[in-house]
C-alpha cells in the first residue's frame, strides 16, 4: 500500500516525492503518539482547555498529522508539530464561529492559541538520570498539607468542595491552594533542571 | 495588577469554572502581561499530568485514536477544519522557529510523571486487580488465610495464641483503615487483622495496629511486608512506628539494611524509586545495621540518617511533617466517613464541626447545618464557644455557661428518630444535664439528659414507666451517645460508645414526635416547672447529628469506630 498523498507536504520546499510504506509509518507513527501522549495532551491542556475537550482536539489534531506523516520530516519535532496543528484547531473553530467543543466562550484559550510560541527548550538534552532526581527531590520537599490536597484532587478525585469540607476551608481556597502547590511544584521542577542545565 | 485575583481566575480557568466575562478578564490580564502566561501554563500542564497520573488513561486514549485512525483511513486529505497555510504555520514550529513557550515546562514536568511511576501504579490499580512482585524476604512466609474482619481475632498480647486459630497463622495485626488497603492478592482490607504478607496502601493514611500495642501510622502510597510481630519490610511510603516504653528490638527494613527500634517513636520512610530510605528518631535512639547484619550507627533522638540502597550512610536534616501521626489517621478517616454520612437522605440536622473557618482572635462565623435537604432554618446559638475537638485540628463546641445552647427548629412530626452525638462531660452540676431537649415538656416531645450519676437517659413525653438506666459515662473523656426513638416499634433505645446501653418502650399512646423547638445543651422549661429548671451542659460537643429513621446497630457501631478518637481495644 503506498501514501496517496498528492500534495506537498508544508515543511518541504514543495517537492517532497518520497512515498512511503503505510504500515511501517503507521507503526512509527503509533510508537511517537505512545512516547508523547503525556507531552501533548499537556500541551494542549496548556492552552486553557479542560482536559476531555484538550483530548478530542489532540485526537483530531493526531488525525490531521496523520494523514501528512512523514517519519524523516516530522519524526524529530513531532510532539511541537502536532501541538501546533492542534493550535491551529482552536483558532479555526473560533474563526468560524464554530459551536463544537464549546471554544467560542474560551477567550484565554483564543489567546493563548493565538500567542506565537518561542524556542524550545534544551531540556531534552538532558540525562534523564538527572531529571528523575530533581524531580524526585521537588516532591520531597513538598510540605504535608500540599501533598494531602494532591492526594484529594487527583488521586482521590475529590471535587475542590469536598476537599473543602473536609479540610474545613471553603471551596475558593482550596483552588486557589491547589493552584499554588502546582505552581510550586512547576517553579522548583524548572529551577533544578535549569541549574543542572548550565552546569 | 491585582495578584490575588489573577490567582484566583487561573484558579478558576484550571478548575473550569470561569464565566465569559472572568475568561475575557483572565485573556487581558495574560495580555498585558506575558509573563503571566507561563504561570498560567505551568499550571494547566501540572493539573493535566496529575491528572493522568491518576486515572493512568493514556492508552484509552490510544485506543480510542487508533480506533479513529483505522475508520477514517489515511486519506491525504486535511480535515476541513484546517488550511494548508495552517498546517504550513504549524509546521514551521516543527522546524525549529518556535515550539510553544509552554512546551518546556511540559517537558520537563513530563517528568514528574515519570519519577512517580511506582507510585501511581500503587495508585492507579482502582479497579483491577492489583498484581505485586514477590518481594525478597529474610523469612519465609506462610500462605495467606483468608481474610475478613471476623474470620480472625488479635492475639493475646502475652504471646499465646488462641486456641481457635491452631493451625492458621495467628494474627498479627489490624489495619484501622476505612478503605485503600490491599495484600497481593488484590483483596482491599478494611478494619481488618492481617497476617504475614505484602500488602499496599493507595491511601494516604493507613494506621496498623499490633496486637502488642505497637502502632504504626503510614503514609501512602505506601508498600509494605509484614514479617511478624517484630519485623516489617517497608518498600515505599513514610511509617512512624510507636512502641510501647517497654517493648524494644521492633525491626523495619529496607533497601540496604534495616532499623531497630531502642527507643519508643522512629520514623523511616522509603523512595521506592531511588531505593534510599531515612530515618528519624523522634524519641529514643534507633540502631542503624547493614545488611550483612552488623551495626553500624545509631540514630539518636531527633537525627535523621538517610542510608542508600548499598548501605551509605549520612546525616540529613529532620523533616518530621512527613511522617503521620496515628491520630490523624483516625481524623483522616472520620473525615471521609463524615462526608458520607452528611449524603444520608433521612439526615435532618448534622453539625460535624469540621468546616467553622474560625480565624484566631475573631468570633467563629454561623453554625450552619450541614444536612441542606430538608431545608431545616438555621440554628439559633447562644454562648457556647468554638473549641479543639476530638483530635488535633479539629473542632468543637464548648458549653460552659448556665445560658449556653444551640437551638433548632423541627416542627415537622415524625414516627422515628435517631440522635447521636459525641461529648466530652466537664461536671454534672444538675439532676438532669440536657444532650437535646425539647423546649417545655409536652405531647411528642423528647428529652435526651445525662443525670447527676452520669446514667444516659432518653424520654418521651407521655411515658410513665421507670427509667431504664444505662452504665455510667465517665466525664473528662469522649463518649458517644445514640439515642433511638420509635413510634412505630414503640422502642427506645441509648447507646453508649456503639454498644446497647438501655432499651424500654415507647408509649402505644405515643404516635408520632413533635420535637418543636429543642435546644443543644440546655433545655427552657415552661413556666409551670418548679424543680430541676438547670439543665445546662457543662462540656465540649463534637459532631452532632438527627436522622428521621433509626439507625441500626451496625451502623450506629460504625460511627463510633469511624469518629472514636482514642486507639482501638
Amino acid at each position: 500500500m503506498t501514501d496517496p498523498r498528492n500534495h506537498s507536504s508544508p515543511d518541504s520546499d514543495g517537492d517532497d516525492d518520497r512515498i512511503p510504506e503505510l504500515d511501517s509509518d503507521k507503526s512509527e507513527f503509533l510508537e511517537l503518539v505512545e512516547t508523547h501522549t503525556l507531552r501533548l495532551r499537556a500541551a494542549v491542556r496548556s492552552l486553557g482547555i479542560d482536559q476531555s475537550t484538550a483530548d478530542d482536539i489532540l485526537q483530531d489534531a493526531l488525525l490531521v498529522a496523520w494523514n501528512r506523516f512523514d517519519i524523516e520530516l516530522h519524526g524529530a519535532a513531532f510532539p511541537a508539530w502536532v501541538v501546533g496543528i492542534a493550535r491551529r484547531l482552536v483558532l479555526n473553530h473560533r474563526r468560524r464561529g464554530a459551536r463544537r467543543w464549546n471554544l467560542l466562550q474560551n477567550q484565554v484559550a483564543g489567546f493563548l492559541a493565538a500567542r506565537r510560541p518561542e524556542t524550545p527548550s534544551l531540556l531534552q538534552k538532558m540525562a534523564t538520570s538527572e531529571q528523575l532526581e530533581a524531580v524526585r527531590e521537588c516532591m520531597e520537599t513538598m510540605d504535608e498539607e500540599s501533598r494531602l490536597v494532591l492526594e484529594q484532587r487527583y488521586f482521590r478525585g475529590l471535587s475542590p468542595t469536598e476537599i473543602a469540607e473536609i479540610n474545613g476551608t471553603n471551596s475558593n481556597m482550596v483552588r486557589q491552594q491547589l493552584h499554588r502547590v502546582r505552581q510550586r511544584m512547576a517553579r522548583c521542577v524548572r529551577t533544578k533542571l535549569g541549574t543542572d542545565l548550565f552546569e | 495588577m491585582d495578584v490575588d485575583r489573577f490567582e484566583w481566575l487561573m484558579a478558576g480557568l484550571t478548575e473550569n469554572t470561569l464565566d465569559g466575562d472572568e475568561q475575557l478578564e483572565l485573556a487581558g490580564m495574560l495580555d498585558s502581561s506575558p509573563g503571566l502566561v507561563l504561570q498560567l501554563q505551568d499550571d494547566l500542564a501540572t493539573d493535566s499530568l496529575l491528572v493522568q497520573l491518576a486515572q493512568n488513561d493514556s492508552a484509552q486514549f490510544r485506543e480510542r485514536l487508533l480506533n479513529a485512525m483505522n475508520a477514517s483511513g489515511r486519506t491525504g486529505q486535511d480535515a476541513g477544519d484546517l488550511l494548508l497555510s495552517d498546517l504550513a504555520n504549524a509546521g514551521s514550529a516543527a522546524g525549529g522557529s518556535g515550539s510553544g513557550r509552554f512546551l518546556p515546562w511540559v517537558l520537563t514536568a513530563i517528568l514528574l510523571v515519570s519519577t512517580t511511576v511506582l507510585a501511581a501504579i500503587l495508585v492507579q490499580q482502582r479497579d483491577d486487580q492489583v498484581t505485586l512482585p514477590v518481594a525478597d524476604r529474610q523469612v519465609p512466609r506462610e500462605p495467606t488465610v483468608e481474610l475478613t474482619s471476623d474470620s480472625v481475632v488479635d492475639p493475646d498480647p502475652a504471646g499465646n495464641p488462641d486456641p481457635a486459630l491452631a493451625g492458621r497463622q495467628p494474627v498479627l495485626c489490624r489495619v484501622l483503615n476505612a478503605a485503600g488497603v490491599f495484600d497481593d492478592m488484590g483483596h482491599e482490607l478494611k478494619n481488618s487483622t492481617i497476617t504475614p504478607g505484602t500488602y499496599l496502601t493507595r491511601d494516604i493514611a493507613t494506621g496498623l495496629q499490633f496486637g502488642s500495642g505497637i502502632q504504626i501510622a503510614l503514609r501512602g502510597p505506601a508498600r509494605f511486608e509484614l514479617i511478624d510481630n517484630q519485623n516489617l519490610r517497608l518498600h515505599s511510603g513514610a511509617a512512624r512506628i510507636v512502641v510501647p516504653r517497654r517493648q524494644s528490638g521492633f525491626t523495619v527494613h529496607v533497601p540496604g539494611g534495616r532499623f531497630e527500634n531502642d527507643g519508643t517513636e522512629f520514623g523511616i520512610s522509603v523512595d521506592a524509586a531511588s531505593g534510599c530510605s531515612e530515618v528519624l528518631a523522634f524519641e529514643g535512639n534507633v540502631a542503624i545495621f547493614s545488611s550483612r547484619g552488623e551495626k553500624v550507627d545509631t540514630a539518636h533522638e531527633g537525627v535523621a540518617v538517610r542510608m542508600n540502597p548499598k548501605g551509605l550512610l549520612h546525616q540529613i536534616a529532620a523533616d518530621p511533617s512527613r511522617y503521620l501521626v496515628p491520630s490523624e489517621i483516625r481524623f483522616i478517616n472520620w473525615s471521609l466517613a463524615s462526608l458520607n454520612l452528611a449524603a444520608d437522605p433521612d439526615l435532618l440536622v448534622y453539625f460535624p464541626w469540621r468546616d467553622s473557618q474560625k480565624i484566631p482572635g475573631q468570633p467563629a462565623p454561623p453554625l450552619t447545618n450541614a444536612a441542606v435537604r430538608h431545608g431545616i432554618s438555621a440554628p439559633e446559638v447562644h454562648g457556647t464557644r468554638i473549641v479543639s475537638g476530638r483530635w488535633h485540628g479539629k473542632e468543637g463546641i464548648l458549653f460552659d455557661n448556665s445560658s449556653d445552647y444551640v437551638q433548632i427548629d423541627l416542627t415537622r412530626p415524625m414516627t422515628q428518630l435517631t440522635i447521636a452525638t459525641w461529648v466530652n462531660i466537664d461536671r454534672l452540676d444538675y439532676s438532669m444535664n440536657s444532650i437535646f431537649n425539647s423546649n417545655g415538656w409536652s405531647e411528642g416531645n423528647v428529652h435526651l439528659q445525662i443525670t447527676r450519676t452520669g446514667h444516659v437517659w432518653t424520654g418521651v413525653f407521655g411515658d410513665n414507666e421507670e427509667r431504664t438506666l444505662t452504665q455510667e459515662i465517665s466525664v473528662g473523656q469522649w463518649h458517644h451517645i445514640v439515642t433511638t426513638v420509635d413510634c412505630e416499634s414503640h422502642q427506645r433505645r441509648v447507646y453508649i460508645d456503639g454498644k446497647l446501653a438501655s432499651e424500654g418502650p415507647v408509649p402505644e399512646s405515643v404516635q408520632s414526635l413533635q420535637l418543636g423547638k429543642c435546644r443543644i445543651g440546655n433545655w427552657l422549661p415552661s413556666d409551670d416547672v418548679v424543680v430541676t429548671r438547670d439543665r445546662a451542659l457543662r462540656g465540649r460537643m463534637d459532631e452532632f447529628g438527627l436522622w428521621q429513621r433509626i439507625l441500626d446497630e451496625k451502623e450506629i457501631s460504625e460511627l463510633w469506630v469511624s469518629g472514636n478518637p482514642y486507639p482501638a481495644d
